[in-house]
């Protein structure tokens, strides 16, 4: 079956020869790997190989009992502190689309903080509060109360009978897990609280429950149950946990009844995780098209920064077009609507989706309204994704810095570290003095500044250079404003400093990007940020792992964008957290 | 004076209904203007200390001029202002020279006055000659945060027509509460009698107050000892919570619902719910010209936001149409405390103040990291009154900010000297301006006259009209 085999696969490249596997198709099973292991690959392939027997999803959702009793062994290998993530604004407009069929409005998403898993996850500020109130508030005046009830509890009344249904249900829909006791308690006493204002009619009383509900904690954030078990230990994630994981990841939205119910059933079997199962829910959830597009959207969004690029010096529909068509350029190779291709083909195709406005932006006739197909052959330097015009007027710069800098964190996954001292004279001096100069200049006057700032810069400005003959909105000028030419040569390091090979313009360049396991790593770092909302760390061994681990897993498939987001999807990260120490 | 109710005043703002009362008192020279458009002319001045460099502002989402991206459709922003030919004169470091000609776009003749009217009062004085715009209201208003007073073109932004300054910005919010709404008698302030415009309005209320006590419950609940979560998730839950307050403290001004859910509305507010924060010890204590006083920036931003909840309120309800607000003069010495933590970088300020202030620190050694910590919170505080604004529906069906000319600006521009690379942004005017992003080198008179060239008022700023910067 193909799971056991991507298992074995797994291990092969761990370099886990000696390996044992055992058990049969249809039971729970574990593979004990110990020897032949290079450092840091085999914590998280031992034992991680399932297989069992596919049952039928129950059709009727029950609402299970909050977690209890021992701690389910986890999956050995990575596991990391869960910490409480913020629902993006993507999750928070699927998930009310999803369990309440609300569609919010663009002005009201807009009051609420743009959450990227590129920046980390921040906190709430006195307006954006306020904004996710507006958006709760937008949210229940579109639902209508009785239908909405009905749906959820076969009910639509004030008694304490129904009130106990629609807290229940609306709790497993919107917290994603059966709720805790005091939780309960606290939303019904909300509930008889105002039906006990007077003239108070039901749907201003489910308005209300709804209201509370979508302005909490536990539906705002992803929250785990952190502190329950050994801390410091690891331990398996409970059903709805992983089931929350899984929904928000291919999804972007809260899981389903199905899932829901998968997650129950994990739960009812003390932590077992039946792997055809979950293989089976996985899959179904990838094979859905219309929400599994969301994961396409929001992933490239974020992957190439048009999610929060101001568009500097476009006009409002030209930012907005922009945006569009770089995101439908990526997602196109990542099968959307087309024949999903190896994403290292990114640095090579010459396959754009374009708006007319966009398309004449780089010189190309239109070919109707709408996205429409291009090809960019004729245009030699405009070769790979990477000189899409919305990802270059992504960046918001010709500054090659700013520009390595984007570059390097979000195609390479290096994190370029800032100088050690602010005040260093030789920063002071460069900064003072490249004002008026242009990029290649300024470039060449931070190398010869001193040895402070030539360590690093020297390793990531140049690959920069390729893009120099694009502007900050990406149109291609051979001169400069002084019809001086724009030069494009280059050389590419890694981040220790050796050389990784020179090139002589941007196909050159993106020829050493395509074929370049730094890039491809990155897809699955990127990737499993995007999933689990934190930052792999490239000196935390088990991070190491985890990447390793998937990267084999991604190359082996095949490399496009759904082998991608299985093997994250799939990835022992996804089924297990550490304890974290309670705190008063 | 003890000012008499403009009973309009109190029932116009957030989309009254009742806007089609008789504009009698209305008594200066605009009142047909007033009437056309339904809506005043109302210009806001926002200013802020020491700059942000080329580099910064070009940062975007990621630098400190981030909180106004939100702004981004309905202002022109401009990164490339120069001073020269206009701050040659009257002597001291640039932050005073320059500070002068902010907002009057005006060659400074010495050292204790600007060269003109600051356009805020060039405006007031063409559409209001008599003084206060509309009985009830005042001529103008000027507030802020600030301490350093070496020059008085560091923190006057108020310049008479003749270039004397104009009046020095209050720092109290009790002050501005007592200047904009103090004389005012709650019993003249509401309509006899008003009529809710909803009868389930009352029941509404009650209700969201239970909604919003329940939820910060569950807040409570997960970052108190019964928590499942672990140290850094309890610490993000805790921090919405405090937003949450801070909402509820700030922004309602006391009423724990009605800006949750409800626009602002012109009803008298209670002076209680606008106390002077204890932690700003320099109300009444200029520094000098060197070093400041230290203040926990919570304490600095709950002060301004306060002040610009009344400012806002006062617009709203046309107590007021001209103002200026100030967060930190031109080279400020202030030395904010604490640890402020935003989308682009993380900052213990306490660290910054030993031996001097964030402005010898971080700007004279151009720490670029902490420029652009320090100017995104400086800006999140002028975003704050932006936001507040626009949340206001106005009986055009625009927002207060779509119907106010704001003006942002600061002193200085590339790296944190000279008179060059200087932003400052329009933001609402009425829809004249168009939006985006102005890079080309334009000087402060420049964009001063289209401005007013824009409005239709004469001028003597001898700078060009822009035509390209008009809708």
């Amino acid at each position: 079956m193909k799971y056991r085999v991507l298992i074995l696969g797994l291990l092969a490249v761990a370099g886990c020869a000696k390996g044992e596997v055992t058990g049969s198709e249809s039971h729970f099973i574990k593979c004990g790997v110990d020897e032949d292991c290079p450092e840091g690959t085999c914590d998280e392939v031992r034992a991680v190989c399932v297989a069992t027997d596919a049952g039928a999803m129950p059709a009727e959702i029950t609402t299970p009992a909050p977690p209890t009793g021992p701690t389910p062994t986890p999956p050995p290998g990575s596991a990391f502190e869960s910490r409480a993530a913020w629902l993006t604004k993507a999750q928070l407009k699927y998930t009310v689309l999803d369990v309440l069929g609300v569609s919010v409005d663009d002005a009201i998403l807009s009051q609420i903080p743009y959450i990227s898993p590129y920046r980390g996850y921040g906190i709430v500020e006195g307006e954006q509060a306020l904004g996710l109130g507006r958006f709760a508030k937008s949210v229940v005046a579109q639902v209508d109360p009785t239908a909405s009830a009905t749906a959820l509890a076969q009910c639509a009344d004030t008694s304490a009978s129904c009130a106990t249904k629609l807290v229940s249900r609306l709790g497993l829909k919107l917290f994603r897990r059966p709720l805790l006791a005091e939780e309960s308690a606290r939303l019904q006493t909300l509930f008889a609280t105002l039906t006990a204002v007077e003239g108070a009619t039901f749907d201003q009383v489910y308005r209300g429950l709804l209201s509370a509900m979508l302005q909490s904690p536990q539906f705002l954030y992803k929250l785990e149950f952190e502190t329950q078990g050994t801390p410091g230990e690891a331990r398996a994630t409970t059903g709805f946990e992983l089931a929350s994981r899984l929904s928000y990841f291919l999804w972007q939205s809260a899981p389903d009844d199905a899932l829901l119910n998968f997650a129950a059933e994990v739960d009812d079997s003390a932590g077992k995780l039946n792997a055809a199962k979950l293989r089976l829910q996985i899959e179904r959830m990838m094979s859905d098209a219309a929400r599994f597009n969301r994961v396409r959207g929001t992933f490239w969004a974020d992957y190439t920064g048009a999610s929060f690029a101001a568009f500097d010096g476009a006009t409002p529909e030209l930012a907005a077009e922009l945006r569009q068509s770089v995101v439908a350029s990526f997602s196109r190779l990542a099968g959307e609507g087309a024949p999903e291709a190896p994403l290292q083909e990114m640095f090579t195709t010459t396959k754009m989706r374009l708006t007319p406005k966009v398309a004449e932006l780089i010189g190309l006739p239109s070919a109707g309204e709408g996205l429409q197909e291009y090809d960019t052959q004729a245009l030699p330097q405009r070769v790979g994704l990477l000189t899409h015009p919305g990802f270059l007027a992504a960046m918001g710069s010709t500054d090659f810095v700013r520009r390595s800098m984007h570059l390097s964190l979000a195609v390479l996954c290096r994190e370029v570290t800032p100088p050690p001292e602010s005040n260093v004279p030789e920063r002071i001096d460069a900064l003072g003095n490249t004002g008026s100069l242009t990029p290649k200049e300024a470039s060449e006057y931070r190398f010869a500044a001193g040895p402070t700032c030539i360590v690093c810069h020297k390793t990531f400005e140049p690959i920069a250079y390729a893009f120099e003959q694009f502007d900050v909105m990406g149109v291609h000028r051979a001169k400069d404003d002084m019809a001086q030419d724009l030069f494009t040569s280059g050389y590419l390091q890694d981040s220790g400093g050796s050389s990784l090979g020179e090139y002589a313009g941007v196909p050159d360049l993106m020829n050493l990007l395509s074929t370049s396991e730094e890039t491809s790593k990155c897809f699955v770092r990127r990737m499993l940020e995007f999933a689990s909302g934190r930052r792999p760390e490239r000196a935390d061994r088990a991070d190491r792992a985890a990447v390793d681990a998937a990267h084999a897993e991604f190359i082996r498939e095949g490399g496009a964008f759904s082998h991608l987001v299985r093997s994250i999807a799939f990835a022992p990260t996804m089924q297990a957290l550490k304890v974290s120490n309670p705190t008063p | 004076m003890k000012r008499t109710v403009n009973r309009r005043l109190f029932l116009r703002g957030a989309g009254s209904v009742l806007i089609g009362l008789p504009l009698l008192e209305e008594f200066t020279g605009s009142s047909v203007q007033a009437q056309a458009s339904a809506v005043p002319t109302r210009v806001l001045t926002m200013s802020f200390g020491l700059g942000i460099s080329t580099t910064l502002q070009a940062e975007g989402a990621l630098g400190p001029l981030a909180p106004l991206l939100k702004f981004a459709s309905k202002s022109a922003f401009f990164s490339n202002l120069e001073n020269t030919s206009l701050a040659g004169e009257g002597g001291g470091s640039a932050h005073f020279r320059v500070g002068a000609t902010q907002f009057t776009g005006v060659k400074q003749p010495n050292t204790q006055q600007a060269g003109g009217p600051s356009l805020e009062q060039i405006f007031r004085k063409h559409l209001h000659p008599l003084g206060a715009p509309t009985i009830g209201s005042v001529a103008s208003k000027s507030a802020g945060i600030w301490s350093r007073t070496g020059s008085i073109t560091q923190y006057v932004r108020h310049w008479n027509e003749d270039g004397s300054p104009g009046e020095i910005p209050l720092r109290r919010p009790s002050a501005v509460f007592q200047d904009l709404f103090g004389s005012l008698k709650p019993q003249d302030a509401m309509p006899p009698a008003p009529p809710s415009p909803d009868p389930n309005l009352a029941v509404q209320r009650k209700l969201d107050v239970s909604v919003l006590d329940s939820v910060k419950t569950e807040y409570d609940t997960l970052r108190g000892p019964r928590s499942f979560l672990g140290a850094e998730s309890k610490a993000r839950i805790d921090s919405h919570l405090t937003a949450i307050r801070e909402v509820e403290t700030q922004l309602l001004g006391g009423d724990q619902v009605a800006a949750m859910f409800e626009p602002l509305e012109c009803k008298l507010p209670n002076v209680a719910h606008y106390p002077d924060p204890a932690g700003v010890t320099f109300y009444d204590a200029p520094s000098g010209s060197v070093g400041g006083p230290a203040v926990p920036w919570l304490d600095a931003q709950q002060a301004f936001r306060m002040t610009g909840d009344l400012f806002t309120l006062a617009m709203s309800c046309d107590a007021l149409r001209f103002g200026s607000l100030l967060f930190g003069g031109a080279g400020e010495e202030l030395r904010f405390l604490g640890n402020y933590v935003s989308p682009v970088g993380t900052r213990d300020f306490t660290g910054d103040t030993i031996g001097g202030s964030q402005h010898d620190h971080i700007f004279h050694n151009y720490d670029e990291e902490g420029v652009r910590v320090y100017q995104h919170y400086v800006v999140s505080q002028l975003a704050y009154v932006l936001e507040k604004m626009d949340s206001i529906i106005e009986p055009n069906q625009k927002t207060l900010l779509d119907n106010t000319l704001v003006l942002i600006g600061t002193e200085i521009g590339l790296k944190h000297e000279g008179s060059q690379g200087i932003f400052h942004a329009v933001v609402g005017g009425d829809g004249k301006f168009k939006p985006g992003q102005n890079d080309e080198n334009l000087s402060f008179a420049d964009v001063y006259a289209t401005v007013l060239q824009a409005y239709g008022i004469p001028s003597t700023i001898q700078g060009r009209e822009i035509t390209s910067l008009l809708a």
